[in-house]
Formats: C-alpha cells, sequence, structure tokens
C-alpha cells in the first residue's frame, strides 16, 4: 500500500463531516487498497497498531495520524484491553426503512384476528 | 480452526435455506459441531426444516440485537431431534445448534423500522464460533444484496452462492460474484439448483464456470422428492441413500475441504 493512498484518505476524511460509521455499501465504494484494510479490519474484528503497520506496509506515524483522522470522523473506534489499545471499524447502524409507522400495527390486527377465525 | 460459511443468492426461491439446512446437517455428520444462523431476519424460515416450533422459541437472533440477551443465548440444540428416514432419530457425531430469527410481526416490523446496529451482528458471528466452540458456523442469508448480507460475505471464509439455470439469477450472481471480489472473500464456490433432469450438466458446468471464473461445487438436479417434502425435514436425513443427497455430500466435502 503506498503512502499517497493514506494521504487521499486524510484529503477525502478532511471533506467528510463526522460519520456515525461506515455501512458497508461505504465500504464497497473505497478505492482498492484501502477496501482490502477495512475489510480485513472487519475480519479481524479488532486489530493493535503494530498489525495495521504490519498489514498496511506503514510506518508508525503515517498509520497513527490515519488512524486519527478515522476515529475523528468516527469511522473507527478504539478500546483498550488488558494495557493493549486495539482499533475496529466502526459499522453504521442498519438504517431504518421509510414506511409508515401504524403498518405494522395494522398487520398484527389483521394477523391476530386471522388467527381467532374473525377473517377468513 | 473454524470457519465461517455464508450461504447466499442473489434472488428468492433458488432453495438456499434447503441448500443450507442440508449441508449443515452433512457437515455435522461429519463430526463436527456446526452452529447455522437464520439472518434472513425479514423472512426468516430455516427453523422450519429443522423442526423448531415457534411456540417454542424462547429467544431469537432479534432478543441478541436489542441486548435482550447474549447470542450464544439464542442458540437451540436441534441435533437429538432431527429424524431420519422412517422416524429414527438422526446420529450427529458432531452437533447442530440453530440460532433463528424471530416469527413475531412485532419483532420483524421493530427490525425494519429502527434497524439495528451491524456491529453488533459482527460481534455476534465471532462470538457464536468462540463460546459455542463452533467447527463451522453457517449463515443463511437474506436474498440480494443489504448490510447484512454483505457483511456475512466479507467475514466469510467461503461463501457458497446458490443460482437457478434462469437468466434473471444468471445476471444477479454476476452482481454477486463482484461484490464478493471486492470485499475480498477467500473463497467462493457456486451451486446450481433445481436443474431440469434432462439437462447437459457437464456442458452447464463448464459454462458456468467459464462465466464466473469461480468453481462449481454441485449441480442439484430439480427433485420431486424433494418438492414433495416440502421443507417438513432436512431432505439429506429423510433420504440418506437418495442421488441428490450424495451430490449434496459431494458439495458437503468441497465446502469442509481446505481452500
Amino acid at each position: 500500500m503506498s503512502s499517497g493512498l493514506f494521504q487521499r484518505l486524510q484529503d477525502e476524511l478532511d471533506a467528510q463531516e463526522k460519520a456515525a460509521g461506515l455501512s458497508m455499501a461505504d465500504v464497497l465504494a473505497l478505492p482498492d487498497p484501502l477496501r482490502n484494510l477495512v475489510n480485513w479490519m472487519i475480519r479481524e474484528q479488532q486489530v493493535e497498531l503494530t498489525e495495521i503497520m504490519e498489514y498496511a506496509d506503514q510506518d508508525r506515524n503515517a498509520t497513527a495520524s490515519m488512524l486519527e483522522s478515522l476515529l475523528e470522523k468516527g469511522l473507527v473506534s478504539k478500546n483498550e484491553r488488558q494495557g493493549k489499545v486495539y482499533y475496529r471499524i466502526r459499522l453504521a447502524p442498519k438504517r431504518r426503512r421509510e414506511i409508515p409507522l401504524n403498518i405494522w400495527e395494522s398487520m398484527e390486527k389483521i394477523i391476530d384476528q386471522q388467527q381467532g377465525g374473525e377473517i377468513s | 480452526m473454524s470457519k465461517i460459511i455464508s450461504v447466499h443468492s442473489f434472488r428468492g426461491g433458488t432453495g438456499k435455506s434447503n441448500t443450507t439446512a442440508n449441508l449443515t446437517a452433512l457437515i455435522a455428520q461429519a463430526g463436527n459441531r456446526v452452529g447455522v444462523i437464520d439472518t434472513d431476519i425479514q423472512s426468516p424460515g430455516i427453523h422450519v426444516l429443522f423442526g423448531l416450533d415457534e411456540d417454542h422459541m424462547d429467544k431469537s437472533l432479534n432478543d441478541y440485537l436489542w441486548g435482550r440477551c447474549a447470542i450464544e443465548e439464542t442458540a437451540y440444540d436441534v441435533g437429538p431431534t432431527l429424524k431420519v428416514g422412517e422416524g429414527n432419530v438422526a446420529i450427529m457425531s458432531g452437533g447442530i445448534y440453530l440460532i433463528p430469527s424471530s416469527l413475531k410481526v412485532g419483532e420483524i416490523a421493530r427490525v425494519l423500522r429502527e434497524g439495528y446496529d451491524v456491529s453488533i451482528l459482527n460481534d455476534g458471528f465471532q462470538d457464536l464460533v468462540s463460546r459455542l466452540d463452533l467447527d463451522y458456523l453457517l449463515i443463511d442469508t437474506h436474498p440480494g444484496l443489504n448490510e447484512e448480507t454483505l457483511l456475512s460475505i466479507a467475514i466469510s471464509d467461503v461463501l457458497v452462492l446458490i443460482l437457478r439455470p434462469d437468466q434473471q439469477d444468471f445476471q444477479g450472481t454476476a452482481v454477486t460474484v463482484e461484490v464478493a471480489r471486492k470485499l475480498d472473500v477467500q473463497r467462493m464456490l457456486l451451486v446450481v439448483n433445481k436443474v431440469l433432469p434432462s439437462f447437459d450438466f457437464d456442458s452447464l458446468r463448464k459454462q458456468v464456470e467459464d462465466t464466473y471464473h469461480t468453481p462449481v461445487a454441485g449441480i442439484l438436479p430439480l427433485s420431486e422428492d424433494m418438492v414433495r417434502l416440502a421443507s417438513r425435514g432436512v431432505f439429506c436425513l429423510e433420504y440418506p441413500n437418495h442421488p441428490l443427497t450424495k451430490r449434496l455430500k459431494d458439495i458437503a466435502e468441497q465446502v469442509m475441504a481446505e481452500g
């Protein structure tokens, strides 16, 4: 992975608002090497800085700076466990569907009625 | 080393849940501890094949996604209740743990209305494998492409894609194969299902492999016995000596083989 890609990611992140995480559809739209990195982090669940450095073939400063930007934008989360710091991709919550709220109450009523034999 | 297997199809009606249930049973019969999770939250169904009555479904995947319980609490050990032909209890040298999705309208509605945290689903897959000490976790997905399907594909060691010999399936599978490659899926296998027995299977296999540059693990003929069973059981257990069961076993062996 070339250092230019981290810079490209940095430029893209600078132009973005803070997000509630990455959707899987967002992942598909990432440029190849970054997508590979994100796919790998999702599969691994959580990884340490040194593991990311090794995977991306980047030095500590470039990797730490990239992670800080991702943290700031809400795309990565960081947690500490037993003295080690782990990073993980923040996946965006699945968005709700835009349907009228009362449609489900109506459906439940219909099903209850059907089960009660009131509707043939 | 445990493996996560996603079974997916671009369109509905391909026999995805049936194939998943059969692969689950065959892999368990080979001596493995197998989990099978129904992530088709909008239209769940695989529990029917394993004979899990919804009245006996105390907890489901939905409860886990909303933080009401740990993922392993939603797993049902269905191995002991499975029947083979003539009503005998199936011998499972491994074990089968089914994680169903809820069939309650209100619960399905809640998922559609409020969504859920996809990260929790990812954690759930990994926790299931470790806490139930699974050798294999099979994921029965919702057809088409949505967030949970994309996640399932991304974290899979093997993706089994089911298609029928149908132009719409061919086109949809092309899209799915492209997406799976973008998600760096480790290994992909195609299964062509519901093929008319009069078709030239060798020619079809070559055509599909040439089109997608992906191995075909098996071609399954449209079976009257499967249609008659009508999801009342797991086919390979009901018909252990059937030619279709032999084909399903071949696919299970390829799924279990190292890529």
